[in-house]
């Protein structure tokens, strides 16, 4: 095994994961350093994300309530970046180990792959959960039916395509076929 | 120096001290709605005062003063208990007799009364028969001596036009004036013995008619005065004649006011008028603010059951029309800071409608944020929720009580047609229920009580 080809996936892997994770790192940010009362992001929270008319009732500002939501956003989308990014990086390095020795092993590849996806995504689903239906941040509280639904859609759609792409240019060159799309790049021979 | 240093240390610590407690706003700035409600809202003199005593001599009363075998005269011991209760509760005691009109009586009748003699009618035989009390009478006099006690001994069959029109006012009038002055009257009714004609019978051709088969018949002594003397003298009764049965025993109170007190001003709301499992929540504390207004402190979480339960004995005058409709006035102030040290201001929520009230014979249960219930709320705030409790309308519990003794003018000759052995009281319930009708006129919303929980919801 040679450690250049595994140090060059991993490599490979952070430049698929930073092409939209940046998104992921500026938003986490954003909601670290708390709500701004000026902010369009504080509003559009307000207008799709929270229970407005409950929170108007509870007589309370919302920029005072929003602290504890930006706190809970900026805590969620951490664990789902990290998750996103330490899955990633565990199939490019692991990709590298893959040994098929079969007649069809594209499809063998493939399976382990989509066996590897669906625990990330089972984890993903698990971390919107955890943060946005469990009892675990008061916060939680705040949120709508919908808001719960927008959040879920788009972590769930966003984080895959983070892991989707830290993965696709990280597999290891044999492997690639196992990834969806993956002979199908373009560049797909120059990595 | 260094004594100086230490002084000026020392100065400094107390004065951040008292900064932080002056800072510290563990609830909102609002206004207490003090009660000025007591035990007994009526003008309790020690001072006796003139007593009043008026006999229905009607000829029909004679009824109650001869024996019927089988059956227990309490008439005459009641009318001799009546007449040392006056001199007991009285300076001056004035008898009077009454039926179409209101006479003065001497002293030496005083004791005909338990009689038959009593009751014989002098005049003609057209003027004696169907005689019917004008008790309107006596309701003028006790408008005209308001601060006397005014006892009346009668058979309360009532016709129809007396308890219509400008008669009914006659009734409606002086009593409106006497409950309005924070009087009350009380109606007590026993079931006694009867051997005697009922005349005054209506039928439904409008003549009059008598029965003559009763066996027991109610007769009823009217109280009007201050609270006190009326309870005494039932009390005095049910004493005598009523402590092993109440069976043949009637009592209702009709006052402007039912309410007996309000539980702040004597600050009668405890700890256990929450669940007690409250008590156990953490950081529990229940303390009163000024001296009036409790406070039930506690950490919730969403399934924290918060019902806060009065005795009605607590708040309804005994006997009385009691309460029929309660209200409550809720606010609830909000805070993200849940510690009281971290807090600068409280916000005032617009939750609307918060609580329910519900009541059984003996509780009455405000069943705290019920219709917004605690898991609609946020959790990670601290809310203060204080409750005003009223008496909105009077009951109606009197008429039910002397229902089952009343007969209406439509009925009575159904009923005379059975040839019942207990008689009934012709437009007894209607009576009553002028009387519950005055009272709810004169009878003004009051606070009944206020208290307020201060909660920490958890998770």
């Amino acid at each position: 095994m040679n450690m250049k080809y595994i140090l060059r996936s991993v490599v490979l892997s952070a430049i698929g994961l930073a092409l939209l994770g940046w998104i992921s790192f500026w938003f986490t940010t954003l909601n670290a350093l708390g709500p701004d009362g000026e902010s369009d992001l504080l509003q559009w929270y307000f207008d799709n994300l929270v229970q407005s008319e409950e929170i108007t009732s509870s007589g309370i500002p919302w920029e005072d309530l929003a602290v504890s939501l930006y706190n809970l956003l900026a805590q969620m989308t951490t664990a789902l970046l990290s998750s996103a990014v330490v899955a990633a990086l565990l199939w490019s390095i692991g990709s590298h180990f893959l040994n098929v020795d079969a007649p069809g092993k594209a499809k063998f590849y493939f399976i382990y792959w989509i066996v590897f996806t669906g625990i990330f995504m089972a984890i993903v689903v698990g971390i919107v959960f955890w943060f946005t239906k469990s009892s675990a941040f008061n916060a939680a509280d705040y949120l709508s039916g919908s808001g719960v639904t927008t959040i879920s859609i788009i972590s769930f759609i966003y984080y895959f395509l983070v892991y989707y792409l830290g993965v696709l240019l990280g597999t290891a060159r044999f492997a690639r076929s196992s990834i969806l799309f993956g002979n199908k790049i373009p560049v797909s021979s120059f990595l | 120096m260094k004594k100086t240093f230490i002084q000026i240390f020392i100065i400094l610590l107390t004065l951040s001290a008292s900064n932080a407690y002056s800072a510290e706003k563990c609830e909102p700035d609002f206004e207490i709605n003090k009660s000025t409600l007591t035990q007994n809202n009526e003008n309790n003199s020690s001072d006796k005062g003139e007593v009043f005593v008026f006999f229905d001599q009607s000829k029909t009363m004679q009824g109650f003063t001869i024996d019927q075998p089988g059956q227990e005269n309490l008439y005459v011991n009641i009318v001799d208990d009546i007449q040392q209760i006056s001199e007991n509760i009285g300076s001056d005691i004035i008898y009077q007799n009454f039926g179409t009109d209101v006479n003065p009586m001497e002293d030496r009748d005083v004791s005909k009364v338990k009689t038959k003699k009593f009751y014989e009618c002098s005049g003609s035989s057209v003027s004696c028969d169907n005689q019917s009390s004008k008790i309107q009478e006596i309701f003028k006099i006790a408008e005209d001596y308001p601060e006397a006690t005014h006892i009346v001994v009668t058979h309360l069959s009532l016709q129809d036009r007396q308890l219509v029109g400008s008669e009914s006012k006659q009734i409606r009038g002086p009593l409106t004036s006497l409950l309005k002055q924070g009087k009350s009257i009380g109606i007590i009714g026993v079931m006694n013995s009867f051997n005697g004609k009922i005349d005054n019978i209506p039928t439904k051709e409008g003549e009059y008619t008598e029965y003559l088969d009763a066996e027991t018949r109610p007769f009823y002594i009217l109280v009007i005065g201050n609270q006190d003397n009326i309870n005494r003298i039932k009390d005095e009764i049910v004493e005598n004649h009523f402590s092993s049965s109440k069976e043949n025993f009637k009592y209702a109170l009709i006052t402007s006011n039912p309410i007996l007190q309000n539980l702040n001003v004597n600050k009668l709301i405890e700890e256990n008028n929450m669940p007690a499992s409250l008590a156990r929540a953490d950081n529990f504390s229940f303390n009163y603010i000024e001296d009036y207004l409790p406070v039930y402190k506690f950490s919730g979480n969403k399934k924290t059951k918060l019902e806060f339960n009065v005795n009605t004995d607590q708040i309804e005058v005994p006997g009385s029309t009691g309460v029929s409709e309660f209200s409550i006035s809720e606010k609830v102030w909000t805070t993200n800071k849940v510690k009281c040290k971290d807090i600068k201001s409280w916000n005032e929520a617009k939750f609307g409608e918060i609580s329910t009230i519900s009541r059984n014979d003996k509780e009455l249960t405000l069943n705290l944020f019920e219709t917004k219930p605690l898991k609609k709320l946020f959790r990670g705030l601290r809310y203060f929720y204080k409750v005003d409790l009223y008496a909105e309308k009077p009951g109606k519990s009197s008429e039910r009580e002397f229902a089952e003794w009343s007969v209406n003018s439509s009925e009575i000759e159904e009923l005379k047609e059975t040839n019942p052995i207990s008689f009934k009281t012709l437009n007894l319930e209607k009576f009553v229920s002028i009387l519950n009708a005055v009272s709810g006129d004169t009878f003004k919303k009051t606070l009944i009580a206020s208290f307020a929980v201060n909660f920490e919801l958890t998770k």
